[in-house]
């Protein structure tokens, strides 16, 4: 008896909150501006299925924010509290319900008891789905020397899960980044580890292999890799990466190289190949190969008495046949944009999985784009050879380390755009014609608390078409107890 | 850096054992307190940047991962000093949270909201004046250059002089010391040659043959490791 009064009580008291939540702002005074929110949502472009896009008030010290999507081919959705926070299976439905077409928000907010309403604005939902389950990247303080507790990290894009691939604690004090699945295939993984006892992960079917890359010709291990579609072999720079640091309040860091050359390992065989092409006095760096793998797409900037002539440091974006088949390179290479000659540096070219599109990062020197304020994204129709610049995308800070995913309809990049040392990643979409959407930031349940307390910056994202499986135990297995398969040259 | 902060450098910094030319600022290594006292004299000196890179170093350094308030709060102070509000807003938010910054936390977020006061500061006002002007890449190697580009950018920074000074007198370049002398004479505000100074040049003028010189001795110390080297 005594169950059934609370239980009632109870009921009572659930329809009565109910009532009154459902009725919504009470005379709210409209206004004709759009609201501030965070992140800035308004007018994005989405896919379907990707994770609620919640949003925060800018002003914080609002009562309660009301907020309605509709859709412009079906369904509503509305929330009400201290943010705007989506369940994610409505939001799913509703976005697969208006695929093609936009979803129109209206925020109420309430403050000092006065409802206010903005104007409405709008969220396209691309007729371009995103099927890769999520996105790979590392998290790393922004720092200078010491990398502290990095991780490389997945994230599950159509929810708020992330989990961690490999992180810092895994592998105490080794520095580990440039993790590359082959077209956002993880059956195709490739990591380096930099340093004392350093290596080169190559992971293929989830069979790790921990291979030393370093010769006595090649002075360096691989890095910053890219596999050939085939799954076969992988393009990597071998160099020698260094800092300095500014005195002033703008730029904190100039990275930069003492030497960088290309080559391709074959993974069946463990043999480096080279070509006298790619290792000059010059600094070759950041390869990829193109959609077809016929060629290597990479930057080469002029030798320079780095730090000292950091500014002189300009590369051009460069191409080289590759012949699959025979493992070799071709016998010249293609200047395809020339840096010296345009005062500008071309690096990190990425080629559309379908062949249609290059996209790479402008700056006004060096070769490491994310320590650089003024880099930006280009693109390059491969159909015309035409380039512009993505201005839709681009920023007064950073944006760099961009990636495709597997149906190239989207790409992901990090940006520095907030506050010019936290990068975050944001995602934007582009169309036949080479339309690019307005990107959105990464969605996280609360946006704004999420990216407040995040004291790590991403960087090397990546989509990646299945979740990541990599056995953390026995990574740590095969680099404490130094197993390495050492790489030979091809003869 | 104590001497200093009392003008005592140009006195008696070989009074006490110098280890050579990293005795005032050390080079950057990776352990969790070797840098702080080094980026507590950028800090002083007005090297804003080296100290925000030396302490965060430094936390990053900390082995299970977790933050140090005293670094964050530095950081955090190099961050209102170089107008960098935001970033500095995510290391007060971690402060506040904390049971001995918070306070200290709560008024600096609303001192960062006014810049003014923040240009009012004692010290970060202080800061903003004595920092470089000019923007180029730090150069441990060069770091007695670094200590005359401080000065020369504010000459009142006399902090800056006394360790340009006695960057050049570690590194043993005598003849830049005397070539200096005259500006210390100008700008540094003694009323007499410092002593160390005048044990310094009674060296240079007895070609090191000065019983009971401070920096005689110094000076045979670094030429016998160098000799074992």
């Amino acid at each position: 008896m005594r169950k059934f009064l609370v239980d009632s009580f109870s009921l009572i008291v659930y329809s009565l909150l109910l009532v009154a939540c459902s009725g919504g702002p009470e005379n709210p005074v409209k206004t004709d501006q759009l609201p501030v929110i965070y992140p800035d949502y308004i007018g994005v472009t989405i896919p379907a299925d990707i994770a609620p896009l919640n949003f925060n008030f800018a002003d914080e010290t609002i009562d309660l924010m009301d907020v309605v999507v509709k859709g412009s081919k079906d369904g509503e959705l509305r929330v009400s509290g201290d943010f705007a926070d989506f369940d994610i299976d409505d939001w799913h439905a509703l976005t697969r319900q208006n695929q093609g077409g936009t979803l129109t928000v209206t925020v109420c907010v309430e403050k000092d008891g006065q409802w206010t309403q903005y104007q409405d604005f709008s969220i396209s939902v691309s007729p371009y789905s995103l099927d890769d389950w999520g996105l790979t990247y590392r998290r790393i303080k922004p720092g200078y020397e010491v990398g502290g507790d990095i991780g490389i990290y997945q994230r599950d894009i159509h929810s708020f899960d992330e989990y961690a691939i490999l992180t810092e604690t895994v592998v105490p004090g080794r520095c580990f980044n440039c993790h590359t699945a082959n077209r956002t295939n993880p059956n195709r993984i490739t990591l380096q580890m930099r340093g004392e006892g350093g290596g080169t992960l190559i992971q293929k079917d989830g069979q790790q292999k921990w291979v030393e890359t370093k010769t006595d010709i090649t002075q360096a291990a691989g890095s910053y890799s890219y596999w050939h579609p085939d799954g076969d072999y992988v393009a990597m720079a071998v160099n020698s990466v260094h800092q300095s640091f500014f005195t002033g309040t703008g730029q904190r860091i100039e990275v930069y190289h003492r030497f960088s050359d290309v080559e391709v390992l074959d993974t069946r065989t463990n043999e480096l190949i080279l070509s006298p092409l790619l290792f000059t006095d010059d600094l070759e760096i950041f390869p990829a190969f193109s959609a077809d793998g016929r060629y290597v797409y990479y930057s080469s900037s002029k030798p320079c008495r780095v730090p000292a002539e950091y500014e002189k440091v300009k590369c051009s974006l460069c191409r080289i046949a590759f012949d699959a088949e025979k493992g070799r390179f071709g016998e010249t290479v293609d200047t395809l944009l020339n840096g010296p000659a345009t005062d500008k540096s071309y690096v990190l070219a990425r080629p559309s999985y379908d062949g249609r599109w290059l996209m790479y990062c402008v700056s006004s020197r060096g070769n490491f784009p994310v320590s650089q304020d003024d880099a930006d994204l280009w693109l390059m129709d491969l159909k015309t050879g035409e380039s512009r610049e993505l201005s839709e995308v681009n920023s007064l800070k950073s944006e760099s380390f961009h990636n495709w995913s597997e149906n190239s309809r989207w790409f992901v990049f990090a940006s520095k755009r907030e506050d010019g040392m936290y990068t975050k990643l944001y995602l934007a979409s582009i169309d036949d014609q080479g339309r690019v959407s307005k990107p959105f930031l990464l969605p996280q349940r609360n946006p704004k608390k999420y990216y407040f307390e995040m004291m790590d910056a991403y960087n090397c994202p990546d989509f990646t078409k299945t979740k990541v499986e990599l056995d953390a135990h026995e990574t740590y297995r095969q680099v404490f107890d130094n197993i390495r398969e050492q790489v030979k040259i091809k003869e | 850096l104590a001497l200093a902060e009392k003008r005592l450098l140009a006195d008696r910094m070989f009074d006490f054992y110098q280890s050579g030319e990293d005795a005032l600022i050390m080079p950057r290594t990776r352990d969790l307190t070797s840098m702080l006292p080094s980026a507590e004299a950028f800090w002083r000196l007005g090297m804003v940047n080296s100290a925000q890179r030396y302490m965060f170093d430094t936390q990053e350094s900390i082995l299970n991962a977790r933050k140090s308030g005293r670094c964050t709060k530095r950081i955090a102070e190099c961050m209102i000093v170089n107008g960098h509000y935001q970033t500095a807003a995510k290391q007060l938010d971690l402060l506040k949270k904390s049971l001995f910054y918070r306070g200290w936390a709560e008024e600096a977020e609303a001192l960062m909201k006014d810049e003014a006061k923040v240009n009012a500061h004692p010290v970060y006002g202080k800061l903003r004046q004595l920092r470089y002007k000019d923007n180029f890449l730090y150069s441990y190697d060069e770091m007695d250059k670094m200590f005359g580009l401080l000065f020369l950018n504010n000459q009142e920074n006399k902090m800056a002089l006394d360790y340009f000074m006695a960057q050049m007198l570690l590194k043993g370049n005598l003849q830049g010391f005397q070539q200096y002398m005259g500006t210390v004479q100008r700008y540094g505000g003694y009323r007499q040659m410092p002593l160390g100074y005048q044990d310094v040049m009674r060296c240079i003028q007895m070609q090191g043959r000065v019983p009971d010189s401070p920096y005689a001795k110094y000076v045979q110390r670094m030429t016998r490791r160098e000799a074992e080297r």
